[in-house]
């Protein structure tokens, strides 16, 4: 064993000698689940039935890194007998939050110390609450169904409701309140067969299929959480719950009643929820057969397989009516199947339920036209912030080597960028809604009119023509707020510019007439020489600019979005300007405008946004 | 009831109390010493004596295992020594009902002109004392005059006190002249006077102790501790060599080893430290007689705290080898003076009881001493 070993076994047999410890001997290690490198032993003086509590700490590789983890090595508690312990009787003392002095081994004191409070106050009864605080700890001891259960249910209604179901090969179940929020989900991820004017006879035919797999199950809306001992183990268990603790006691096994007798039901499934301190929680139990199921023996296979079996043995005895009670009884004996769901629902997602502001954003609908570098990442800081209903606007083609700055990679390439963008945030998004078009947005465009559904518009294009269409269409339809997000050469400055109805704020940027027409007034950086480069195509130029400084441009577009949004700068006309470091800018050729610095100030070193407000016809320093 | 073992924190030295079911307290050795440098074994052991009918505070039984100071530092001082119509209310010392020694372990360190301190020299004297009144009277006249020989005399001396002789590898139960039903010592050592000079030679040479195994009852449970004082590697080998020929190493099962001379290398091997390093060889007889551990046995040195440095006693090589033996047997390698509370030392104290051969901790869990100084419980307030 090396000499840093020894010495750290020699520390911690000192720091632990006082409290009773001893080391256990290699055998005794060599017949413990895992690997140990050290362990000691410590008795206490804690009493659980009636057998006195000793400890471990185990050490894995005694390392300075190596925290030790904490065990009960007897008496043996299981899961849900005190909070806290989990398999093998190991203990969840610390968080990961936790920021330990490792150089100083008497932490392992502390760490004992807060264990043995820690179970003192567990067989006390003092923490019987933290079963309810962290229930998803204890119920998945208890899960006895592995199997992927996703719901998108919105947990901030708090009733017993019927919601959809559909089971998908590759995810397992996904529930949601609405059908056509499933469907849009499913579509989302790609489930169900295509629903685009372009599919074929038996791709629709398909897709009806599908849809009609789709049933509706109970979510069974309780007041209070449960204690481990309440966690049902046959589905007779889960009736007496209902019939104990919930208001509605008959409604809800009508409802489970009714569910298991839908011959379409093959794995009756019910979803309860429930608040805890912590917030919302969903489960599921799976009721182990359905009834039919139950007298499967009596069919050949071949009738099983034809499902025909269902109506057969459900009206065994009772051919043109089951009386509920014996529907109950029926299966009140069956096991429960506990199965852990999985939010998806977007309250979660965005923010555990705790983000105040997701509800308001969820409910705008942002345009984008074009889903370039800067329009793609854009969108989907968007989604992250909560936006669920997008349209998409972009006629390009993605190339590979536009994959260097653009969210799209080589697997879109070919593709539309705007369809591209949209089947891959769906993909990440499912919640989304997400509409695209294949075209350039132009008034003259198809689906030029779709764009006063949105409630915001952001432009991406840095496209004169566009832009001025999109102002003429806003000032026409009285459109919402106009966002124009772009960059200068090199990335080395970027502007989001936020153009209210008929403010002129965007034209007051730009020269709108003569040789300079489209021409920035204000660039924040001059450039000796062209910064365009050629590529050998007919007008084919580009300009060279990297991801890394353009990112500081999405974040700040995404911002202002997100801010008009929630109404902090109502009415007012307003700008961002990133403007990146002066080194860089010199680096590669550029310097700080004279037309800047005379209108705005010196940038000087550079890596700062200013803030710039449109007022009396005029662009200034909002920062003065 | 438990029996109990206390070994009192006093660094390279023995002073070990055995608390017997019956209530007997037995003091093997004292080191007690004036200083604050020194932890107060004094009245760490004045806590756990009891007062007699005449309300002297008093041993029943003290075991003088050899003459080395740390073996009997403060004896003068703290306990009676004398006749025991002397004792003093005013000075309060310990009385001591009855006293066992070896003449032969005096003896031979005194061959060896080591310089006896003056504890030794008192506490000599009042075992001579003790011997004479007994042999002027014929019995052992009462508490504070009773004496018992451990281990025949040469040229006859103990010849003619047989009632107050345990000879080599006999056993006794009496303690004051009562017969115990939870305790037994079996007299192992010293070895009896070698015929061959050179033995003996090596005999004196070595650190020479009494040797005792222990037999002591708690509740139903039995353990057995085996006390050697100071024995050196000679001794154990003697020992080993004795009881192979007898076909009665079973005499040397331990449930709890003290550790001969405070963990010394001596203990267990010829090899020099300094001169081998790590080729030095422990004694294969000696380890014979250490490997008599049984299941979950402690080895407990009575030492100061053992680094890994060149110190000897106690030697960390030494502590090594024993931890071997405790680790082949799921037992435990204890230190006294890493035994603490409140960051102070503390006696170490090992219970047998139904519960089994338990060391008692010196502090709780529920009231460990952490610096909170060394976790941040609020986290750095960086995420990513």
């Amino acid at each position: 064993m090396p000499d840093c070993l020894k010495k750290k076994i020699d520390q911690l047999n000192k720091i632990l000698a006082p409290y009773g410890a001893r080391k256990l001997s290699n055998t005794e290690l060599s017949i413990l689940d895992e690997k140990y490198i050290c362990v000691w032993e410590l008795s206490t003086d804690l009493v659980f039935n009636d057998d006195s509590i000793v400890l471990q700490i185990r050490y894995k590789s005694l390392t300075q890194h190596d925290i030790p983890e904490v065990f009960v090595s007897s008496p043996v508690i299981n899961v849900c007998q005190l909070p806290h312990i989990e398999k093998n009787g190991k203990l969840c003392v610390w968080p990961n939050t936790y920021i330990i002095d490792l150089s100083d081994n008497s932490y392992v004191l502390e760490l004992l110390s807060d264990a043995y409070s820690m179970l003192k106050k567990g067989i006390k009864g003092d923490l019987r609450d933290d079963f309810i605080d962290e229930f998803q700890n204890y119920w998945i001891y208890h899960c006895n169904k592995i199997e992927r259960v996703i719901s998108l249910c919105d947990l901030n209604i708090k009733n017993t409701r019927l919601v959809y179901g559909y089971k998908a090969k590759t995810l397992g179940w996904i529930y949601s309140d609405g059908e056509q929020k499933l469907i849009n989900w499913l579509d989302n991820q790609k489930l169900l067969s295509s629903n685009s004017d372009n599919s074929n006879a038996r791709d629709k035919h398909l897709r009806q299929r599908q849809l009609s797999r789709i049933i509706s199950i109970p979510l069974i809306f309780f007041e209070n959480a449960w204690y481990p001992e309440q966690y049902p183990r046959t589905i007779r268990d889960l009736f007496n719950l209902i019939n104990e603790y919930h208001n509605e006691p008959d409604i809800v096994d009508e409802f489970i009643l009714k569910s298991i007798a839908n011959i379409y039901n093959r794995n009756p499934t019910v979803l309860i929820a429930f608040p805890t301190p912590s917030g919302m929680n969903i489960i599921g139990i799976r009721i182990s057969e359905n009834v039919g199921d139950r007298h499967t023996d009596r069919y050949d296979t071949r009738a099983i397989a034809n499902g025909r079996f269902h109506i057969n043995s459900l009206l065994d005895g009772h051919r043109d009516y089951i009386n509920g009670r014996i529907l109950k009884n029926r299966i009140g004996e069956l096991k429960a199947q506990n199965i852990l769901v999985e939010r998806n629902d977007n309250s979660w997602i965005m923010g555990r339920d705790h983000n105040p502001t997701y509800k308001k954003i969820s409910e705008h609908t942002v345009a984008i036209i074009g889903c370039g570098s800067v329009g793609s990442s854009i969108s989907r800081l968007l989604i992250q912030s909560g936006i669920t209903n997008i349209m998409l606007w972009d006629e390009d083609s993605m190339k590979s080597e536009n994959s260097s700055r653009h969210l799209l990679g080589f697997d879109s390439a070919n593709k539309n960028k705007a369809s591209a963008l949209a089947s891959k945030l769906r993909l990440e998004f499912p919640n989304t809604n997400i509409e695209y078009f294949n075209e350039e947005w132009s008034e003259n465009a198809e689906s030029s009119t779709r764009i006063t559904e949105a409630d915001l518009i952001l432009s991406c294009t840095a496209d004169w023509n566009t832009e001025q269409q999109l102002l003429s269409k806003q000032s026409q339809c009285n459109l919402g707020v106009l966002v124009f997000a772009f960059v200068e050469a090199h990335a080395m400055a970027g502007h989001v510019i936020v153009n209210q109805i008929d403010s002129g704020a965007f034209n007051a940027w730009h020269y709108t007439q003569g040789e300079k027409i489209g021409a920035l007034r204000y660039p924040a950086t001059y450039w000796k020489e062209n910064t365009k480069k050629r590529i050998a195509a007919c007008a084919g130029e580009f300009q060279p600019y990297g991801a890394i400084p353009l990112a500081n441009l999405h974040s700040l577009a995404a911002r202002t979005i997100i801010d008009l949004i929630l109404n902090r700068f109502p009415d007012s006309s307003f700008a961002y300007s990133y403007l990146g470091r002066q080194e860089e800018l010199v680096e590669l050729g550029g310097q700080w405008n004279n037309c800047w610095i005379n209108k705005f100030g010196n940038p000087n070193k550079g890596d700062r946004i200013i803030s710039l407000i449109y007022e009396n016809s005029s662009w200034m320093n909002n920062d003065a | 009831m438990a029996a109990k073992l206390c070994f009192f924190p006093v660094g390279n030295g023995d002073m070990t109390l055995i608390q017997t079911e019956d209530g007997k307290n037995i003091l093997i050795d004292c080191r007690i010493r004036d200083g604050e440098e020194h932890p107060d074994v004094r009245s760490q052991l004045r806590e756990k004596l009891s007062r007699d009918s005449e309300g002297r505070l008093f041993v029943n039984l003290f075991i003088w295992t050899h003459p080395d100071s740390d073996h009997c530092d403060g004896v003068s001082d703290h306990f009676h020594l004398g006749k025991p119509e002397n004792w003093s209310e005013k000075s309060d010392k310990i009385f001591i009902n009855e006293i066992w020694s070896s003449p032969i372990v005096f003896r031979r360190h005194h061959a060896q002109n080591h310089p006896l301190c003056d504890d030794a020299i008192a506490l000599n004297t009042e075992v001579k004392r003790r011997v004479n009144l007994y042999k002027e009277k014929g019995y052992l006249d009462g508490v504070g005059n009773q004496v018992l020989v451990l281990g025949k005399d040469e040229n006859g001396k103990t010849d003619n006190i047989p009632y107050i002789l345990l000879e080599l590898d006999n056993t006794t139960s009496y303690i004051n002249g009562e017969s115990s039903s939870v305790f037994q010592a079996r007299l192992l050592g010293p070895s009896p006077k070698k015929d061959l000079d050179e033995l003996e030679d090596k005999l004196g040479k070595n650190h020479s102790s009494v040797i005792i195994n222990f037999e002591l009852k708690g509740d139903n449970k039995t353990a057995y501790f085996l006390s050697g004082g100071d024995a050196e590697v000679v001794c154990w080998e003697g020992v080993k060599d004795r009881l192979s020929d007898k076909n009665e190493m079973s005499w040397l099962d331990y449930d709890i080893l003290q550790t001969p001379h405070h963990c010394s290398w001596h203990s267990i091997s010829h090899d020099s430290l300094s001169q081998k390093g790590d080729d030095a060889k422990t004694s294969e007889k000696a380890m014979e007689v250490f490997n008599r551990a049984k299941q979950n046995a402690f080895i407990i040195s009575s030492s100061k705290t053992i680094e890994d440095d060149e110190k000897d006693p106690p030697a960390y090589r030494a502590k090594e080898e024993y931890e071997k033996i405790t680790d082949d047997k799921n037992g435990q390698f204890l230190c006294v003076s890493d035994h603490k509370k409140n960051g102070k030392n503390v006696p170490l104290e090992i219970e047998i009881s139904s519960n089994g051969i338990k060391k008692i901790a010196a502090s709780t869990l529920g009231m460990a001493e952490s610096s909170n100084t060394v976790v941040n419980r609020q986290g750095g307030g960086g995420y990513a």
